[in-house]
């Protein structure tokens, strides 16, 4: 089946350290195959779509993965797989519009929640945020000495998704709107929800397909 | 930064496991939540890659590598911890 991995820079698998054999122009790379052992312990892991936002890192690439693949929570695993192509459309500035798009996520959340409570106000001053910079200060501003058990102290999260989006650190951005998700809902099901907004964000930025199609010529032209 | 999620680890439980994690002794859930974490924190990234370096170098080491001053720091190291 098709699915899409994640790579540090070079390639690199995150966990294993291994550099994945690239792809020549018009062929895939060499397969890599796992280590004997216990399928999904050892195995080759990767996304589907709805997984993204839980294994963010440097590249993505599109792979084959060979049978039997074993669907878990959160990924795919295969007993070997190699790099079909690399979905140049995640780089530097996607990654930066993504960690944007979750700290303007947590603003119309936490507005939200404001609402609910009441706290009209403060949700029109949050709402009127216009750039990062005024996002970060006014939900700092908001949140001031509140628990994040409170409606208005909520928007330490926006406040920190702001802080990390322009920093560039998308997985920190990414991971304040998922704990936010969390905290509205008090469940992990709203992280999960959170999660799959994310994924969803990164599908349609990106330019992604569903996964799992039989591999074929129709996903990498020969 | 600290779990809010009641399943997700938080940086200090990632640094207490990552020897497990590297002699994989942790369950197949666990070994799941530690990887989640690390792709959501870049400090604990850093940490895992420093934590490799340092297997692979300290890997390359033998006892005859150190020298007998060094050995002694080290025992008056490990034997002051002890008391603490």
């Amino acid at each position: 089946m098709l699915a899409y991995k994640f790579l540090a820079d070079g390639a690199v698998a995150p966990f294993t350290g291994r550099r994945w054999p690239p792809p020549g122009p018009r062929t895939p790379g060499a397969w890599v195959v796992a280590p004997p052992g216990d399928l999904e312990r050892c195995g080759v892991h990767a996304c589907r779509v709805e997984d993204l936002a839980y294994w963010l890192d440097d590249e993505l690439w599109l792979v084959e993965l060979d049978d039997p693949v074993v669907r878990t929570p959160f990924q795919v695993v295969a007993p070997r797989g190699r790099l079909l192509e690399r979905i140049t459309a995640w780089n530097g500035a996607s990654s930066g519009e993504y960690a944007a798009a979750c700290a303007w996520r947590a603003r119309d959340l936490v507005v939200d929640g404001l609402g609910r409570a009441g706290l009209q106000a403060e949700a029109a001053a949050l709402r009127a945020c216009i750039d990062l910079p005024s996002l970060e200060a006014t939900a700092t501003t908001l949140a001031g000495d509140a628990t994040r058990e409170e409606p208005h102290g909520l928007a330490a999260y926006a406040a920190g998704a702001a802080l990390r989006a322009r920093q560039g650190r998308f997985r920190e951005a990414s991971l304040q709107c998922t704990h936010l998700g969390a905290a509205l809902a008090s469940s992990e099901a709203g992280a999960d929800q959170e999660r799959a907004w994310q994924s969803r964000w990164l599908a349609r930025r990106l330019e992604l397909h569903e996964v799992g199609a039989p591999t074929g010529r129709e996903a990498f032209p020969m | 930064m600290s779990a809010a999620i009641a399943s997700e680890l938080a940086c200090r439980e990632l640094v207490e496991l990552v020897t497990d994690y590297f002699e994989d002794r942790l369950s197949l859930d666990e070994n799941r939540r530690f990887e989640l974490h690390v792709c959501s924190c870049t400090g604990c990234r850093v940490y895992l890659a420093q934590m490799r370096a340092v297997v692979r170098a300290a890997g390359r080491l033998a006892e005859s590598d150190l020298s007998a001053a060094i050995r002694a720091e080290l025992l008056d190291a490990f034997r002051a911890w002890k008391r603490t």
